[in-house]
């Protein structure tokens, strides 16, 4: 055989490829993974929700303690006011 | 929501054979073809919204594709990488695996031949691979190629001449290689 031969027998031989289809299961496993993909979007959405409700409460809580132990400037001034206001 | 599934499903029927085809024709095997498509169709449905019509959805498919073919090929390189340099599998499958041909798409008469011209092909540039597979395989148009790798006309026939004559250098010495034999 000499090379042209060689050549052309070579780069004909993807000629007249035929168009092969995929199985038939392959949309049922690509909807799968979709749907799995959604299901999983959805549970971390859930979570993230979640764990920002807890972070708000926790510093509501805090703030609400805070400013119920502690009295305030106005409280304390109007205490030592009252202290120092004494009759002569 | 039923009717985006519905669309999905129309341009699945549409373009399944479409996109296994071109995912065959750079991986020549039926396995990876089918995780390729997949992923194809994964991201379709993910990134549909995103879609802005500037062009036609047959090319956003074939871009999403040929991109999901050049990444699996660069993974699957880099793990070969790992092979030779790092300790080797024990699962010999796997490695086998990556120079497997299995093209159904090719008579049994030409598979010796074919197998002979794609191990050339893969060795092309990632462009001048594209455009061969696109121009004699998918049968497409240069304008037609061009707008899929979003270069020039003349680009692509440049592409394309040098592809051509790669192939030629490169069977001239497997020929020689045959020769010997």
């Amino acid at each position: 055989m000499n090379e042209e031969v060689f050549i052309c027998q070579v780069y004909n031989s993807i000629r007249g490829i035929t168009k092969a289809t995929p199985s038939n299961l392959l949309f049922f496993k690509i909807e799968n993974i979709i749907n799995r993909k959604t299901n999983l979007a959805k549970k971390w959405i859930w979570t993230a929700a979640a764990g920002l409700l807890i972070l708000v409460l926790l510093n509501c809580t805090i703030v609400f303690n805070f400013a119920s132990n502690n009295p305030s400037d106005v409280e304390l001034l109007a205490k030592s006011i009252q202290n120092h206001n004494e009759l002569y | 929501m039923a009717k985006i599934k519905q669309d999905f499903e129309d341009i699945y029927n549409q373009y399944n054979i479409l996109v296994y085809n071109v995912a065959l024709n750079y991986l020549q095997n039926t396995e990876d073809a089918e995780e390729i498509t997949q992923d194809v169709f994964v991201q379709i449905n993910e990134s549909f919204s995103k879609f802005n019509e500037q062009s036609a959805l047959k090319t956003w498919i074939y871009r999403i594709t040929i991109n999901k073919c050049l990444d699996f090929i660069k993974h699957k390189n880099s793990k070969k990488r790992f092979f030779i340099f790092g300790k080797k599998s024990n699962n010999e499958r796997e490695l086998n695996n990556i120079t497997n041909f299995d093209h159904p798409g090719i008579t049994l008469e030409n598979k010796e031949n074919a197998i002979i011209l794609f191990e050339i092909i893969n060795k092309l540039s990632e462009n001048q691979k594209t455009a061969f597979l696109l121009s004699k395989l998918d049968g497409l148009s240069n304008p037609e190629v061009a707008q899929i790798m979003t270069v020039s006309i003349s680009a692509v026939e440049s592409l394309l001449f040098r592809a051509k004559t790669t192939l030629r250098e490169n069977l001239s010495a497997k020929f020689e290689n045959y020769r010997k034999k």
